[in-house]
């Protein structure tokens, strides 16, 4: 039994004393490098598609301005855009074959909406090791306001982005964001998926 | 005897095998254009080479032929070759209107790879006079005229042909470059040499890499003279294009400055770069010696022997070999470090371009056999390949005293760490020492982004590495 110990003992003086040794060598290692994109007064036009309504789909052109306040948290100011319809077969058929009246079709219209944009991930990917891409993703949260085909709406929206920058002033930018719209006349809800792509414009940050 | 013999019966037989010349007739010549124009080099190559084979030196087409016959043999990647008929052509100049355009070649094929700089620049232009050569060549030829003027210590030639270099031109600012640099090697005055590297260093118009050059030569001059915080601006100021690891040298140069200006830290970091893959191979024992000084003054002293004999346990067996007495060129390590940097890199790179070049040439054989061709390009090639080697083993002899000096003074230096830190334990029970080294701590500022390290390095990164190190020297805790 002592002899267990003994050679316990020893055994652990051994671990120890490489654990040692790599506890006080242990520093942290960090690459810390200037920001390469940082953004300011954003601009941003681009197209919107909307995808889940059956009946018909709906193509905008669409712009925004956004403020960042610093590299993590911005105000997306205004959002905003004008509808066209493309009419699925489904809806279609429903007029054509059954005779429901257009108008029993409420879609979106207008829209604007105003969010918070919060961006906590910032990083780069090597190209085929030649050279880098850097990218941003961002969540938002806000609210919304539209015109469907018989009355107004609101909602509260949320969403998430992905910015692609292509150098300091430009960056391609694209958003999926969802708002579940209550009528403010109506009784009438509604669930929009906004799916958004544009070039944005920095001016400010670090584009000079 | 017998071999030399044998070596000549060889060569009788080579010659005996040898086809005999083709006619060297218009509709031979009509058909190596043809090729030529139709885009097939193999076939363009073989016709020019056997129609210039048929005919005398003299013949008007003889220079026009062998320059297409260098354009063919340099798209099919045979650059020495191609460089050999290319300045024939030039050395000729038989065909003047022809000058302008064999220039540019050199130019442009010199620059795509190594080469023998010593038989086709020095050869073919250092000696003859281009007087009527115009347009953008004209500078390339001044420049390298006035830099083997210059390295020959004629000054006032040198002077003579630089001032034809127009202001904008890049050649212009490699040759003040250059003036600064060889002047200084002489023993120039530090603070002329320092002024026009400055000079170059912030020119914008100057080309980048002569930019980085100036910056790095100003640094390490500013670093001798103790102004180590310039020195620094200096070496952050070297602009690398995205994703280029740069060179180790440097980045061991820069350790060495943080370290000198008390940045332990960012001299750490550094340190930690060179273990990329791009640099684990170099041979830099100071990187051992410059870790162990930073571990000892930040009072890690386990860690600092550790490291301090690291380099005495990664170069073991060169040190043996050293204390032997045994042959330095049979040391693996030695041999290595003797072609890394400088001449021995460039012979070294030379030796391999060759062989790289004659595997192509050897691909080619059942193509130009015939032709005769291959016979004459194999010749060719033995030749240059047996003056490349002859050049490496040159400089692999004077590489391998250089390395082992430098292994020794690091060896030297490391044992008297290791001696200072056993001396610095004893101290310590009496009085603790106080780090003259900072470490800062790694949190990124405001404009600022960190990557921690996960064992990935990338190469933007190598120069941004940052170590947090506990600072121990106040802890007054047992090592």
């Amino acid at each position: 039994m002592k002899l267990a110990r003994l050679l316990c003992a020893l055994l652990l003086a051994c671990l120890a004393a490489p654990l040692a040794a790599s506890a006080q060598e242990s520093g942290k290692l960090v690459a810390i490098q200037q920001r390469k994109y940082r953004m300011g007064v954003e601009l941003e036009l681009g197209g919107m598609f909307e995808p889940i309504d059956a009946f018909s789909k709906g193509l905008a052109p669409e712009g925004s301005l956004t403020l960042h306040f610093d590299d993590d948290w911005g105000w997306e100011v205004l959002r905003g855009g004008y509808v066209a319809r493309l009419n699925t077969s489904l809806r279609t058929q429903l007029e054509r074959d059954f005779g429901v009246d257009p108008t029993a079709f409420d879609s979106l219209q207008y829209y604007a909406s105003s969010n918070l944009i919060f961006s906590p991930l910032y990083g780069k990917f090597a190209l085929r090791n030649s050279s880098l891409v850097h990218m941003q993703a961002f969540l938002s949260f806000g609210a919304a306001y539209s015109h469907f085909t018989s009355y107004y709406a609101a909602a509260p929206e949320l969403g998430a982005g992905l910015r692609v920058f292509l150098n300091n002033t430009f960056s391609v930018r694209f958003d999926a964001r969802d708002a579940y719209f209550f009528g403010l006349t109506t009784k009438k809800q509604q669930n929009i998926l906004f799916l958004s792509l544009g070039l944005s414009i920095n001016f400010g940050g670090n584009d000079g | 005897m017998i071999a030399a013999i044998l070596l000549f019966a060889a060569a009788a037989a080579g010659e005996a095998d040898a086809p005999p010349p083709a006619a060297a007739t218009r509709q031979l010549y009509d058909e190596a254009l043809a090729a030529h124009g139709k885009g097939n080099p193999r076939k363009g190559a073989a016709l020019f080479f056997q129609w210039l084979r048929g005919s005398p030196r003299t013949a008007e087409a003889y220079d026009s032929a062998q320059h297409l016959l260098a354009e063919e043999l340099h798209s099919l990647g045979l650059l020495h070759a191609a460089l050999v008929y290319e300045t024939t052509v030039i050395r000729s100049r038989a065909r003047p209107e022809l000058l302008p355009a064999a220039l540019d070649r050199l130019q442009a094929w010199a620059a795509e790879a190594p080469h023998d700089e010593d038989r086709f620049e020095a050869e073919a232009l250092r000696g003859g006079d281009f007087g009527g050569v115009e347009g953008p060549v004209k500078a390339y030829v001044a420049f390298e005229q006035g830099a083997a003027d210059l390295r020959a210590g004629q000054d006032r030639w040198s002077e003579a042909r630089f001032a034809e270099l127009p202001e904008s031109s890049p050649f212009r600012f490699r040759a003040r470059l250059l003036t600064a640099a060889v002047r200084l090697s002489r023993g120039g005055p530090a603070e002329e040499a320092l002024h026009e590297l400055h000079e170059l260093a912030t020119d914008k118009s100057s080309p980048r890499e002569v930019r980085n050059e100036a910056r790095i030569s100003a640094a390490r001059l500013r670093f001798e003279a103790g102004e180590f915080e310039q020195a620094l601006q200096l070496y952050d100021a070297v602009d690398l294009p995205e994703l280029d690891p740069g060179r180790g040298q440097i980045y061991l140069e820069e350790a060495w400055t943080h370290y000198r200006a008390g940045q332990g830290g960012k001299a750490m970091g550094l340190l930690a770069a060179l273990e990329a893959p791009s640099f684990r191979n170099l041979f830099l024992p100071e990187k051992f010696l410059l870790r162990a000084l930073i571990y000892k003054d930040a009072c890690h002293w386990l860690t600092a022997k550790r490291t301090a004999r690291g380099l005495l346990r990664r170069y073991a067996g060169s040190l043996q070999a050293i204390q032997d007495r045994l042959p330095l060129l049979d040391d693996a390590q030695l041999a290595e470090a003797a072609l890394q940097k400088g001449a021995g890199r460039r012979a070294a790179q030379l030796v391999a371009q060759l062989a790289k070049e004659r595997d192509k040439l050897d691909r080619l054989a059942s193509a130009w056999k015939d032709s005769g061709l291959w016979d004459s390009l194999a010749e060719l090639y033995a030749g240059a390949q047996a003056e490349a080697e002859r050049k490496r083993q040159l400089e692999l002899e004077r590489g391998v005293i250089r390395a082992a000096d430098e292994l020794l003074r690091a060896a030297e230096q490391v044992s008297l760490v290791d001696y200072e830190v056993g001396l610095a334990l004893y101290r310590r029970a009496r009085q603790a020492p106080k780090s003259q080294l900072a470490f800062q701590t790694v949190d990124p500022e405001r404009d600022e982004v960190a990557y921690g390290f996960d064992g990935e390095y990338w190469n933007d990164e190598l120069p941004a590495l940052r170590f947090g190190l506990k600072n121990r020297c106040a802890e007054g805790v047992a090592p």
